[in-house]
């Protein structure tokens, strides 16, 4: 893998990663929701206050893009959300469960291999 | 044979309400699953545009397992920014094209309303640098950024290859491409039109090697600035193309409404590149149908005109529907 594939695959969401923000009462598709995405309502935050957790976390001197989002909603969060099959959740206290990457290695979940049984 | 992969971008009843959700589902490996993958944007958009930002990254495709994300004719603007047609509109960057390749991209509107100054303003950033490309045709794109080095409807640093047809590109600078460093042609704008709203309407800078090609395109600078500007080495190549103030020995045509160009409107903000039947451009474009034959509003190409729009003469006078066939009345022999 070359520096540039390793970048752009570290770029890539992770588990938690906010990908769109709807205002309340949104008509999600078929589609967003369990296997893929579980939605989160966070009744304490406006819609511009949450609009910013669609930001990328881009590097200021070259512009790269470094993760394709800047915040995520903690992965164990999302993990039980999923295990209970739950298509939604409600945080009240949404920005405490929410943290900001900084393009530390940390961030990256280990890539999920398929293996024959 | 590749299997279609399809999903639906629809503000409801589709598998989708927004295109970054859909590609951010569906980062595959489309050549180890052996599929295309198929995003059709459909249905009436008049209550609300689609504002998030859309980064399309992480899939693996190639000539026959590619991704083409269109709009179907419901969903699709009119040839001009359509208010009620599929819409990206946001105040950051709109889309980000991230070293994907054989993308298509067909009928999408993306505007990024920020108007700061800061560099790198642009709507659109385009970075997909394999050989294999698929055109992106008939979009929109436009940023109202009013400053900043590569505040452009589009930009493509560097080796960025792609082919742009009847596309409008309207930005601080309309376009600002780098170029690229092989000695093949690898990046082409056809009949698109770039106005630089602050600076210059198409810029390629940096050295390149015989890498661009601009062919029946016409370009707008403002500031004081020329409506093409090539810097570094001059290896790009400009065939029938024309401009306001001539630049790169373009033909010099006025960008108005009663003379020259003969747009239906060049009002910031509303502008309509569709031309009348006096235009400079009707004919004067070169004939690339080897390579594509539709305008913006998808309508045949003949005469090639320079710009997004083919002529289309009006017809006049009554529509008599003639039977084919001498029929009966009932009851009637």
């Amino acid at each position: 893998m070359t520096g540039a594939e390793k970048a752009r695959y570290e770029a890539r969401s992770q588990p938690g990663d906010v990908i769109v923000v709807r205002p309340d009462g949104w008509k999600w598709g078929k589609a967003e929701r369990l296997p893929d995405f579980v939605v989160v309502k966070a009744p304490e935050l406006s819609m511009a206050e949450a609009k910013k957790y669609e930001e990328s976390l881009i590097d200021l001197h070259s512009g790269d893009l470094v993760r394709v989002r800047k915040y995520n909603i903690f992965p164990a969060v999302i993990a039980t959300a999923v295990e209970q099959a739950k298509d939604s959740i409600s945080l009240v206290k949404t920005v405490e469960s929410i943290a900001t990457k900084s393009g530390l290695a940390t961030e990256i979940s280990p890539p999920v291999i398929a293996t024959r049984l | 044979m590749a299997a279609q992969l399809k999903k639906t971008v629809k503000p409801s009843s589709g598998d989708y309400t927004s295109l970054e959700a859909c590609m951010n589902a569906n980062e595959q490996d489309l050549v180890s699953n052996d599929k295309y993958f198929d995003v059709e944007i459909d249905g009436d958009w008049t209550a609300a545009a689609d504002s998030s930002a859309v980064t399309i990254h992480n899939y693996t495709t190639d000539a026959t397992r590619y991704i083409n994300i269109y709009t179907t004719a419901a969903a699709r603007h009119d040839g001009k920014w359509c208010a009620t047609a599929y819409r990206l509109e946001m105040d950051t960057r709109v889309i980000n094209s991230d070293s994907v390749s054989n993308i298509g991209l067909s009928g999408v509107q993306a505007v990024k309303t920020g108007t700061g100054t800061g560099n790198y303003q642009d709507a659109v950033l385009y970075q997909n640098t394999v050989d294999s490309y698929r055109a992106w045709d008939s979009n929109i794109f436009i940023t109202r950024a009013t400053g900043g080095s590569a505040s452009a409807g589009i930009r493509l640093p560097y080796e960025a290859r792609g082919l742009f047809t009847n596309s409008v590109f309207i930005g601080y600078y309309g376009v600002y491409t780098i170029g690229y460093f092989r000695a093949t042609t690898t990046q082409s704008y056809m009949n698109c039109v770039f106005i630089g709203t602050g600076y210059q309407g198409f810029r390629k800078s940096g050295d390149s090697n015989r890498s661009v090609r601009v062919i029946n395109c016409y370009a707008v600078g403002n500031g004081g600035q020329a409506a093409y500007v090539i810097a570094g080495t001059t290896h790009i190549v400009i065939t029938t193309c024309a401009s306001d103030d001539g630049s790169c020995s373009t033909s010099t045509v006025a960008y108005a409404t009663d003379s020259g160009a003969y747009f239906t409107n060049v009002s910031s903000g509303t502008e309509d590149f569709h031309i009348g039947a006096s235009s400079d451009f009707i004919g004067a474009g070169t004939d690339e149908s080897g390579v594509f034959t539709n305008d913006i509003d998808d309508d045949t190409r003949s005469a090639w005109d320079i710009g997004v729009d083919e002529y289309q003469a009006v017809g006049g006078g009554l529509s008599i529907p003639i039977a084919r066939h001498h029929r009966r009345l009932m009851g009637v022999s």
